[in-house]
């Protein structure tokens, strides 16, 4: 396992009757983002939720490097409305503080943060959503089309947090269509058809 | 996440949908309202037990409608399966804050239900008892069907449907209580059965809701 | 993934060549157990002629719960491991085993408007075999809403498992229940003085559905495989 966080050896994924992987394989090296691509139902979704351990592997193994911990963030931002993002954020940090800090990361201001969320537009929501990560001091970011409804700056600002991560050693799988515009860490892309 | 932390989350997260969480509490008082009008006053001391449990067993199924469904919809369910801290005792703390939202406002209605079906107060303490013994299993078993019905479209008539006949065991155990009681007999039996089948459904029923929730998202 | 296909390609030509077993079985033993239980079997002192319906109620009674036992085995089998034949074996029984339990219901009302007077009592049998009933639609329906067969087949298998382990809690609820409340039932099959001739006619049929249920379930997990390789 030196110098991988997530080993991926012949997996295989069939929804109903329709095989939407099989025999797929790769690594995820410390330092990198990986990109998955592909055309809207290609499964990009579902691989991101089999390495997360989300759903489980019909054939295959996902070998995980058992010293480190990892974050999910999903097309769903799994924040819940009636609350605020603060109070949305303490569930996974107590500390009032950390998770003020985080949404500042994000660029989320000062005055959204103690609002119920259902009151924010559905790109702070997202922020809401990202800042997670920068609560917990995760190895790799799972990622499922984090960008969806940022606006340019705050695709910039992800970006740069993305390549910091990566140049302290941490990794990202990142799901989009796109194509990501990182420029100093290593990206290696996975097109699934 | 912790569980002592997530149960925090759950109750404020009750509290601020308390508008939504009264909704159980309206439908088991209308209910409750409708068999005095119906019915001769003189059948109601004798009604009265059923009639409760079986308004208290559906308005508690109406409210486990909501569950897990909204946890579904918008991605949280994951997150919770993903946390370090097990997910068995996340999903008790999740239940523990169910009841108490949903549960023990039953029993603070108690005193209007006693003056409508002119129950007496030592007979209110009984049927008090009974719902204390029986709702806990009556709530995970209902938990559990919530599991495997989320996400579906017809989900919360489909935990109608698997639950109540299941369900049985426990309404009856907790009527022949009151029905004990009121021919002056002990009624400890039936009273340890219920406390059995509360601790086992305890003991068994988070580690089922999680395997059932690991199905449904699958 | 290849150790699983093998499964089922021995599978399906060995369910091929026993159906024909199971079908004449069922149909030799079900004419043999009609004849035995409608000609051969002494007229019953209390209940008269009335009583032969038992011969269809009793084994339909044993069959709604031999279904459940072996849908119980195959829900364990699938929530340890993955096994098609279970998960088909498991969704295709649910109907029989609650027409088997509607059989039951239906036959005991029959048998019970000479006894009872009327078509209906909430004797504890009748009443526990009734919920049964409930229960196994419930697992009808939570199989039927779920689309992908594999996940239908874990969810069912939950519940399955679920209900067995309240089965014996409602039976035993139920007797209580109305032991307090209504005398005793004369819905008993005769008890331990049951005549030889009679208990023959019971095993006779109790055999012959037995056959039935094997012949109908692998015909039908047969189709299954057929649909699922398309």
């Amino acid at each position: 396992m030196t110098g991988q966080y997530v080993k991926i050896e012949k997996i295989a994924y069939t929804y109903g009757t329709r095989s939407l992987f099989s025999d797929l394989s790769f690594n995820l090296p410390h330092g990198c983002v990986l990109q998955i691509m592909g055309k809207n139902g290609s499964g990009k979704t579902t691989l991101l939720q089999l390495i997360s351990g989300i759903k489980t592997c019909q054939e295959g193994t996902i070998f995980w490097d058992k010293t480190i911990h990892y974050t999910y963030i999903g097309h769903k931002n799994a924040i819940k409305g009636e609350l605020s993002p603060i109070e949305n954020l303490k569930l996974y940090n107590p500390s009032d503080n950390k998770c003020r800090q985080a949404l500042e990361m994000i660029g989320l201001e000062l005055r959204h943060h103690l609002r119920p969320c259902y009151m924010l537009s559905a790109g702070q929501q997202r922020k809401v959503a990202l800042s997670r990560l920068f609560l917990s001091d995760a190895h790799v970011w799972l990622l499922d089309e984090p960008f969806t409804a940022l606006d340019e700056n705050t695709k910039n600002r992800m970006t740069l947090h993305l390549e910091k991560h990566t140049s302290n050693g941490g990794s990202a799988i990142i799901a989009a269509h796109e194509p990501l515009k990182i420029q100093k860490s290593v990206i290696k892309k996975l097109v699934i058809k | 996440m912790t569980p002592s932390r997530y149960f925090i989350f759950c109750l404020r997260l009750l509290l601020r949908q308390r508008r939504e969480v009264a909704l159980p509490l309206f439908f088991f008082l209308i209910v409750l309202s409708l068999f005095p009008m119906v019915f001769p006053a003189k059948d109601l001391p004798s009604l009265a037990p059923a009639v409760l449990w079986i308004t208290a067993l559906l308005s508690i199924l109406l409210s486990l409608n909501n569950l897990f469904r909204e946890d579904v919809e918008d991605g949280f369910l994951t997150q919770l399966l993903l946390s370090p801290a097990p997910l068995s005792s996340l999903i008790a703390m999740k239940l523990l804050a169910h009841w108490i939202a949903y549960v023990l406002p039953l029993f603070i209605a108690l005193p209007l239900f006693g003056l409508w079906y002119r129950v007496p107060t030592e007979n209110l303490l009984v049927l008090a008892s009974s719902l204390a013994l029986g709702t806990p299993s009556l709530l995970i078993l209902g938990a559990i069907a919530a599991a495997l019905s989320a996400g579906l479209k017809q989900g919360g008539i489909l935990l109608m449907l698997i639950t109540l006949p299941l369900a049985t065991p426990i309404l009856l155990f907790s009527l022949t209580i009151t029905d004990m009681a009121a021919n002056g007999l002990s009624y400890t039996a039936p009273a340890y059965f219920l406390l059995a089948m509360a601790i086992v459904s305890a003991s068994l029923g988070p580690l089922v809701i999680s395997a059932s929730l690991r199905i449904s998202i699958s | 993934m290849i150790k699983h296909y093998d499964s089922l390609k021995i599978f399906y030509p060995l369910a091929g060549r026993l159906m024909p077993w199971f079908g004449w079985a069922f149909a030799l033993l079900g004419i043999f157990g009609l004849y035995w239980g409608l000609f051969l079997a002494p007229i019953d002192a209390v209940q008269g002629e009335a009583y032969r319906i038992m011969f269809v109620h009793v084994p339909s009674a044993w069959m709604s719960l031999m279904i459940y036992a072996v849908m119980t085995i195959c829900a364990i089998t699938i929530l340890l491991r993955r096994s098609k034949i279970a998960e088909y074996w498991l969704l295709s029984s649910s109907s029989i085993g609650a027409s088997f339990t509607f059989l039951t219901l239906v036959t005991g009302s029959l048998w019970g408007r000479p006894m009872w007077g009327t078509w209906w009592v909430w004797d504890a049998r009748l009443t526990s075999e009734l919920i049964l009933l409930f229960v196994y639609l419930g697992i009808i329906a939570l199989g039927n809403a779920i689309p992908e067969k594999r996940k239908a087949a874990q969810a069912v298998s939950m519940l399955t498992v679920v209900g067995s382990i309240n089965l014996p809690i409602i039976k035993f609820s139920v007797d209580w229940w109305t032991t307090l409340h209504q005398p005793a039932s004369i819905f008993r099959a005769g008890g331990s003085a049951i005549h030889p001739m009679m208990l023959t006619a019971l095993l006779l049929m109790a055999a012959s559905f037995t056959c039935y249920y094997f012949w109908l379930i692998l015909w039908r997990v047969r189709i299954q495989i057929r649909e699922n390789k398309q």
